[in-house]
């Protein structure tokens, strides 16, 4: 391990942040709750540790970027909002209780209380486990700069395992999305090596409304840690469509979106496991989404 | 001697409070004015010669005040507990990537990380060796000169042919266990300081700080009386603090600066160059009568023990001992390989050898019994030692021997009697329960042909307390508290009377290590001779103050009275002494009380001819029970309960036990489900605890613990050891468990849910990749 000699810089303002941020662009790295950047900091560069790196821009002094609210049916989540926070929130256990469940499984309490979702979103890691619910929650995520803000979807600020999309000097301020009716249950569901401090090894997020007659309005379902880009599996969404689900219906989606997980990502060595293991956690996921607990 | 009152009482840790308000310093907490901060400069290759070491840019920097080479090392370059193998500091080539080939000493952290990236080595890179068993060919690549089987062992009795021939069942499989991290919480860390008359003393956690004395003494050429080695509190140590870790270097360091220098392992450097559990490949062939009678165990160890011997070559050995486990086996033929390769290093681990064998004979009994159509349990039992019987290796079974009764408790244990009521309950239906057992013997102490002895020194002190000091260090184990306990009661005082001393080179004397689960065994029989002794001489002193004849001074709780006063005579009342009077007499006259006791072990009747260290006299013995629930869609496991039935002989402290059973069952519980330090190419790909997979407390399943007490008369009130055995047969129960659950057979730990799904599938007749 290697120390390296950095600049820490407290802005007050998103305009000192991205200032800072456009004129350093590639040197410099925004930080707030620290649970990622820091561990990548202890690895050496060849081994996927931050390169370049000359600054550190702490975001989290800056007012305004942490809570949960609610305005006409949509959801804010400011970026500095901790994980322990969301889980904990009312307003998202009743809004979007499958982020409140993904936000539970982050790793430890400790983790849980210093880790904030913007920094889970940025960092773009393919295990993070806010990510698969905010796809199939379609949220939006607000990025900051001089010339203002704009809105782009969730799956867009993804380029890669590890890289965001923000252009130098963007900071990430929130994140949207519509809180789900009565009408819709949802689900996270993650396969870990052990019961806590588990990363995912795969997880799967479903929303699903139903009517009154108990047919599928709408189905949304993201699978995580499994895709080359989070997504959702809009195949598999349509084999429940329209339908009142049963077994087969419900076994036919779970197999698709692990069918289309080994179409996207090709067949590798660990294809023969995490398949059907993706298929299982995705059966439990959309029963759970369906009202039936099948653990 | 009184009944005992603090023996087998459930006594709180005589360390818990400092532990829980954090008030205890561990040697890693240690700080002195002036101090400097050490670091070692790792190897850059698995396997490479060193070409050239140029450290001039290091020591240019400023704030740096020592680089040292091998160059700088006065006495002998080497360390290791049985043979010195392994390079204080590289110097003609490296062998694995923890190795040592610079050290710095610096004003800060920093700029020591700063000089270690400043020496310049050149290498030149050899072909990595890393399969033990192409390591054995003569073709292989050579890790050290003289080839690459540090150890061999072969050990025949009986027939095993003839009884193959006639079996009625034989089982033969290939077993594979992984390279188990000790993960214990504090990394391998310490301070050493000098003083003005060149005096050194190591602050270290370890688990023998004599032996750390004389490593120390001989790499710096130093004589030992020159060295104080302090090793308590350890932070935990579970075998991966036996040998030396930074003690040399810290040591070396404080010679060459002058000032206190200190060195923390970050938990990635402990994770490549630190110990390791020998991977083991285990073929075993073992073999039954039609009416359940066990006839032979033919077994094949082949074991990975990195870079450097340390103690493998004894690891190898107790897995031969213990390859027959706690069972009558008239007919063996056993051998061990210890193989050199570039894979990190393996040496001490609790458990020592027994934990991989026993997996791969546990699976064997379960298989053997389900072809006999025998239930599980019966078949062990009818199996079982005996004491008076000849075990595998020929020793005949003289001391205590609670096999039957731990099978027999845990035949009564609610897991096990409701288990198919259990089983037929899963949480959900594409889940499956299983209920296994797994028994074992385990060896206390150093076994035969190894010096194994123990000392203790009691001290009265002037407020009437007694200090008591013995060398083996508390490295989370409790051994102080039970020590105390011991103490009080051969002392007649209170356990709060008792001031432990312990791991100290200079202020106790040499009881050996805190390993081979015989500290208690040890340091309790030592104390007991020491007490006797301190006894006679407060008793001298009572009965001189008190004019009473030697024979009537008698002992109370805390005091002595002479039990008939002449007329008259004393003054004081009753006749009666405090321990705190006697003090105070002693001292009027110039005295302080101070007794020394010791001991020796003693061994089994009978050695293995050219080899040392096995087999035992004395053995603890154990059952555990696990009900696991196995998810057939996904291969996740989930130990949901677990019983753990040791034989400790005494418990001195139930609570102790308990906890000592509590961690092993999880300890045995990750080695069965989840860890394994992957190396690749000589690469640790497991450096930190996000990629090495150890049980959380939630992954923990709700443990019980029964102890079934079969006293040893040779030990301290009857007490023999538990440290080690408590880990061991949980992990075939959980494995044996995940058969009982599915039909599927483990052979290869850890059991992940990648391994257990693809085993389902295959049993189901799909082919892999379907």
């Amino acid at each position: 391990m290697s120390p390296r000699k950095l600049g820490y810089v407290v802005p007050e303002t998103l305009r000192e942040a991205s200032e800072f941020l456009r004129e350093h662009a590639e040197h410099a790295r925004v930080i707030a709750g620290g649970t990622d950047v820091l561990v990548q900091l202890r690895r050496r560069p060849e081994r996927g540790g931050a390169d370049g790196l000359r600054w550190l821009v702490d975001i989290s002094r800056i007012p305004g970027l942490a809570g949960v609210s609610s305005a006409s049916g949509t959801i804010r989540i400011g970026a500095l909002t901790t994980h322990e926070e969301i889980a904990r929130n009312p307003i998202i256990r009743k809004g979007a209780p499958l982020l409140a469940e993904a936000c539970a499984s982050v790793g430890s309490p400790q983790i849980r209380a210093r880790g904030t979702i913007g920094g889970n979103i940025m960092n773009a890691s393919p295990a993070a486990d806010t990510i698969p619910a905010l796809v199939a929650l379609s949220a939006r995520v607000r990025l900051s700069d001089l010339g203002g803000t704009r809105d782009i979807l969730i799956t867009d600020i993804f380029e890669g395992p590890y890289r965001n999309s923000a252009q130098p000097g963007e900071v990430l301020v929130g994140v949207y999305f519509d809180a789900l009716p009565p009408t819709c249950r949802s689900a996270f569901v993650k396969l870990g090596r052990r019961e806590a401090l588990a990363i995912a090894r795969l997880s799967c997020a479903v929303v699903i409304e139903r009517d009154g007659a108990g047919r599928v309005v709408r189905a949304a379902i993201a699978p995580g840690a499994c895709l080359p880009m989070p997504a959702q599996v809009s195949s598999a969404e349509e084999i429940l469509a329209g339908k009142v689900p049963d077994e087969a219906t419900v076994d036919a989606a779970a197999r698709e979106v692990a069918e289309e997980m080994v179409r996207r990502t090709g067949v590798r060595w660990s294809t023969d496991y995490k398949k059907p293991a993706l298929e299982a956690i995705a059966r439990r996921a959309i029963w759970r989404a369906l009202g039936v607990n099948v653990e | 001697m009184d009944e005992p009152r603090w023996v087998g009482a459930r006594v709180s840790r005589i360390d818990a409070a400092d532990k829980v308000t954090g008030r205890l310093k561990f040697m890693s907490d240690l700080s002195f004015p002036g101090m400097l901060w050490g670091a070692v400069l790792r190897s850059a290759h698995p396997h490479a010669l060193i070409k050239k070491i140029d450290t001039s840019k290091a020591e240019a920097i400023d704030g740096v005040v020592a680089v040292l080479t091998h160059k700088d090392v006065p006495g002998l370059n080497g360390f290791g507990i049985v043979v010195p193998d392994q390079p204080v500091l590289c110097f003609d080539k490296v062998r694995y990537m923890g190795d040592a080939v610079a050290l710095v000493a610096a004003t800060s952290k920093e700029k020591a990380s700063e000089a270690l990236r400043a020496i310049e080595v050149e290498y030149e890179p050899l072909p990595v060796v890393d399969d033990p068993e192409e390591a054995m060919l003569e073709s292989s690549p050579k890790v050290h000169a003289d080839g690459n089987i540090h150890h061999h062992i072969k050990v025949e009795r009986g027939d095993v042919d003839a009884a193959f021939r006639e079996a009625a069942v034989v089982v033969e499989n290939t077993y594979y266990t992984p390279r188990q991290m000790h993960a214990f919480m504090e990394t391998e860390s310490g301070v050493a300081t000098m003083d003005e008359d060149g005096n050194i003393t190591v602050w270290c956690g370890s688990q023998h700080p004599f032996r750390d004395q004389l490593q120390i003494a001989r790499a710096l050429g130093m004589n030992p009386r020159k060295i104080q080695v302090v090793s308590t509190p350890t932070g935990g140590a579970f075998g991966g603090k036996d040998e030396i870790t930074v003690q040399i270097y810290l040591a070396l360091l404080a010679l060459r600066t002058g000032r206190p220098v200190k060195i923390v392992l970050s938990r990635e450097e402990s994770a490549v160059a630190g110990m390791k559990r020998h991977p083991m490949k285990i073929r075993m062939k073992t073999a039954a009568a039609a009416d359940g009678t066990l006839l032979a165990n033919e077994v094949r160890v082949v074991a990975d023990t990195g870079a450097y011997a340390s103690l493998g070559g004894p690891v190898v050995n107790l897995a031969i001992e213990h390859s027959c486990g706690a069972y009558r086996m008239p007919n063996v033929k056993l051998e061990g390989f210890c193989v050199y390769t570039n894979n990190g290093l393996a040496g001490a681990f609790r458990g020592f050898g027994a934990n991989q064998v026993i997996f791969a004979l546990e699976t064997q009994i379960d298989m053997i019994a389900e072809r006999l159509g025998m239930d599980r349990l019966e078949f062990r039992r009818k199996n079982a030692l005996r004491q008076g019987d000849v075990a595998a290796l020929g020793h005949t079974m003289t001391a205590s021997v609670g096999a039957v009764a731990t099978l027999d408790a845990a035949s009564k244990c609610e897991i096990w009697v409701r288990r198919e009521e259990l089983k037929a309950r899963p949480s959900a239906p594409h889940k499956k329960r299983g209920v296994g057992i797994a028994t074992e013997l385990h060896g206390c102490g150093l076994g035969v042909g190894l010096p194994d002895y123990g000392a203790a020194t009691i001290e009265l002190l002037p407020d009437g307390r007694f200090a008591v000091g013995v060398s083996c260090p508390e490295i989370g184990q409790g051994n102080t508290t039970a020590f105390a306990q011991m103490a009080a009661d051969s002392l007649g005082c209170s356990v709060e009377d008792i001031v432990m001393v312990s791991g100290d080179s200079r202020y106790t004397l040499d009881s050996g290590t805190s390993t081979a689960s015989r500290s208690v065994y040890t340091g309790g029989n030592a104390i007991r001779c020491a007490a006797a002794r301190m006894r006679e001489a407060i008793a001298d002193v009572a009965a001189e103050a008190l004019g009473a004849p030697r024979e009537e001074i008698a002992f109370g709780r805390g005091s002595v009275e002479a039990r008939s006063c002449p007329a008259g005579e004393p003054t004081r009342s009753a006749g009666r002494l405090s321990f705190r009077e006697i003090a105070c007499i002693a001292e009027s006259k110039g005295r302080r009380l101070k007794t020394e006791g010791d001991f020796i072990w003693p061994v089994a009747d009978r050695g293995v001819e050219g080899y040392f260290g096995l087999p035992h006299l004395i053995y603890s013995y154990i059952t555990q029970v696990a009900l696991v629930e196995v998810n057939t869609l996904t291969g996740e496991v989930e130990v949901l309960r677990a019983v753990s039935i040791p034989d400790p002989g005494k418990a001195i402290n139930p609570v102790g036990i308990e906890a000592q059973s509590e961690g092993g069952v999880v300890m045995g519980m990750g080695y069965a489900l989840m860890e394994d330090t992957v190396i690749e190419q000589g690469i640790t790909k497991t450096p930190n605890f996000s990629t090495y997979i150890i049980p959380t407390s939630v992954d923990a399943p709700e443990i019980e613990t029964i102890i079934v007490e079969e006293l040893e008369p040779s030990g301290p009130f009857g007490a023999k050891g538990i440290g080690e055995a408590v880990c061991v047969p949980i992990t075939p129960a959980i494995t044996n468990a995940i058969h009982d659950a599915t039909g599927i057979w483990i052979t290869h730990i850890p059991a992940t849910a990648e391994r257990v799904y693809m085993a389902l599938r295959k049993q189901a007749g799909e082919p892999a990749g379907a």
